[in-house]
């Protein structure tokens, strides 16, 4: 008998000390079970309009201290919709790479170098930039910030990069046109699907 | 009952570097950068600085304030030097002077602590003789000596040294101001042109440069690189210039220097080097008020700040500073004009209560669409969407008194079969016209 209670305490004080863990090593988001894992690349993406960034804003506005870079390779977004998003705006960079890969992906590495952000979102048009090599690189970079550095992209090429610990791919729903979160892929967790949990 | 040894609330570096390597302008630079521990700085030409480090010691300990002026004069390029604490100025010169015990000889640095005065040091001299004659053989025995009895036995020069000694006659100490333009510059007699070489060259002379700011409690805003070319007849023109106007100030080497070598590099590979660089100057034309002198300790407010401006300015550089900012809403109604750039984000007010439903994407132009029944056509695409809802309008109108910009847009929110939704707009046209077929549809955005 004793021993069971003895096994049952150390079983409460693991969960306890592994759900403090996770807490710290990911940025609460109710919509993923687990949360964003901290100091990794995520990957969200879904064909324009299917409500991806809307995706973002949300995670945004759970974790209002959060500071955050948005790194545009073609500029198209409009910060107006981060208020309505609960979304503050001092705490947003937006950098325009100016429609160049090769840019975006250098000011993400000194974003990440400098320290400054929590969370780094580069949204871009093309996978070809982000090969293997570069995909590792961005990996190092983001662990030594401690840094979440999330693609948005409209494609899906990433999927099965094996430095992604994180792949969502987002659709809208028919019905409620709500957006919907397909996880493709996730460490420890199993692969579903869930609707965006707005924010009250 | 003894008297309490006074605080030792004076520092004095002493410069015990070759004669050749201590010039004016070093020393200035150094006393210079030795303003972030005190604004109080007097300079003994070519010799030493002294600091009034009251203030200091309540900060830090003797041991620890002496660790970063050691620190502070390796990074100005000092290695011989000594580090001194006294009562007074003439104590601590002295103390490094001589060390303790002071000799007699000492006598003359407590007559004249700030200036190099020979005369009065060869009368101080023949008066520590006839002391020594007299068995006075030490500055201790000296400083022991009643004072009622010297005016009688030596006269009033050496009355006024004793109670100099004693605190009770202190030296006005001098102003020191320093140069209005700071400017490094360094001379390389090989000859460099490899870019690399050259900028650790440079990273240096910022350095000290950015120490010497840092003193000032400013910041640089307006800087400039300046290479001297070795005079080759072929060349015209024997210096190379570069002028840059940053778009934060900048306040430390390191933040710095990414943004020179961007510069220089991109100019040297437009239009190389013809000769090698004999000499490297940097200037700072323009600085604005900065961080303070003393580092706030228990706030990371002023390192934060300090990176932001590193980051911005390395962006900025490579990218052009309208591309890299913060937004801040400003109260128009035209969506393309609702906010405005800026780089501190400082300028962002806090949310308020409402805010009506924009798209998270938006176009850089409206481009026009064409709306045939349920369908909508991009025709630069090719695209096209089945409507399946429409929301709105929301008429958005104003800037009524320019001609130009005068505008009235009603604007839908249109899910699609497709699963997405577009932000369009009809314009000029009155909520009682609307027809889906009417011609005039934009499309502005998408709600991603």
């Amino acid at each position: 008998m004793l021993g069971n209670s003895f096994f049952s305490q150390m079983k409460e004080i693991s969960k306890t000390l592994l759900s403090q863990l996770s807490a710290r090593e990911s940025f609460a988001f109710s919509s993923v079970e687990g949360g964003i894992p901290r100091g990794s690349l995520i990957s969200v993406s879904g064909s324009a309009g299917s409500g991806k960034t809307e995706v973002i804003l949300n995670f945004l506005a759970e974790n209002p201290k959060l500071k955050v870079a948005w790194v545009e390779e073609r500029f198209t977004i409009y910060p107006c919709a981060f208020l309505q998003a609960r979304v503050n705006l001092d705490r947003v960079l937006f950098v325009n790479a100016d429609h160049d890969a090769k840019k975006a992906l250098w000011v993400v590495h000194q974003i990440l170098k400098s320290q400054i952000f929590e969370v780094v979102i580069l949204s871009t048009g093309s996978a070809a930039s982000l090969d293997a090599v570069t995909l590792r690189r961005l990996q190092i970079s983001a662990e030594k910030a401690n840094a979440t550095l999330i693609f948005l992209s409209d494609f899906s090429s990433l999927t099965g990069a094996w430095s992604i610990p994180l792949q969502i791919q987002v659709s809208r729903s028919l019905e409620s046109q709500n957006p919907i979160l397909h996880i493709i892929k996730s460490r420890g967790q199993k692969v579903c699907q869930t609707p965006l949990r707005q924010k009250a | 009952m003894s008297n309490p040894t006074p605080p030792k609330s004076v520092a004095c570096i002493y410069l015990k570097q070759h004669e050749a390597e201590i010039t004016p302008k070093r020393v200035h630079a150094l006393a210079e950068a030795c303003f972030r521990f005190t604004p109080q700085i007097a300079i003994r030409e070519n010799e030493a600085i002294f600091l009034d480090i009251t203030q200091s010691l309540r900060l830090f300990s003797e041991a620890s304030f002496k660790l970063k002026a050691q620190a502070l004069l390796k990074r100005m390029g000092w290695q011989a030097f000594k580090i001194s604490l006294g009562e007074t100025a003439a104590h601590a010169l002295a103390e490094a002077k001589y060390g303790a015990p002071f000799p007699l000889e000492s006598l003359a640095d407590f007559a004249s602590p700030f200036v190099k005065n020979p005369e009065l040091e060869k009368k101080i001299k023949a008066q520590t003789a006839i002391l020594k004659q007299l068995g006075i053989q030490d500055f201790a025995h000296f400083a022991g000596i009643p004072r009622q009895t010297l005016v009688s036995r030596f006269g009033k020069d050496l009355l006024r040294l004793s109670e100099r000694i004693h605190g009770q006659d202190p030296v006005a100490w001098p102003g020191f101001h320093p140069a209005p333009v700071i400017s490094e510059k360094t001379w390389l007699p090989e000859g460099g042109e490899n870019l690399d070489a050259l900028i650790f060259t440079l990273k240096g002379l910022v350095d000290r440069a950015m120490a010497r700011l840092r003193g000032r409690a400013e910041r640089a805003s307006i800087i400039q690189v300046e290479f001297e070319l070795e005079k080759w007849s072929t060349l015209k023109i024997y210096q190379r210039k570069w002028q840059i106007d940053l778009p934060l100030p900048q306040g430390s080497a390191s933040s710095l220097i990414p943004i020179l070598r961007e510069q220089i590099d991109y100019a040297l590979q437009r239009e190389p080097l013809e000769s090698p660089v004999m000499s490297i100057q940097f200037e700072v034309l323009e600085t604005i008020p900065g961080a303070g002198a003393q580092r706030d300790f228990f706030q990371k407010k002023e390192a934060e700040q300090e990176a932001w401006n590193a980051l911005i300015g390395r962006l900025g550089q490579k990218l052009g500073i309208e591309h890299v900012f913060v937004a801040v809403p400003v109260e128009r109604y035209l969506p393309e004009k609702a906010y405005r750039k800026s780089l501190r984000t400082q300028d962002v007010n806090r949310l308020s209560d409402a805010y009506p439903p924009r798209p998270a994407r938006l176009l850089s132009q409206p481009e026009p669409i064409r709306v045939q029944g349920e369908v909508l056509i991009h025709p630069r695409s090719g695209k096209s969407w089945r409507s399946v809802a429409w929301q709105g309008p929301e008429r958005l109108g104003g800037e009524w008194w320019n001609n130009e910009a005068r505008f009235s847009r009603d604007y839908f929110k249109v899910a699609t079969a497709q699963g997405e939704q577009l932000w369009v707009f009809q314009k000029e046209t009155a909520p009682s016209e609307i027809t889906q077929n009417a011609a005039g549809f934009f499309l502005h955005g998408f709600f991603d």
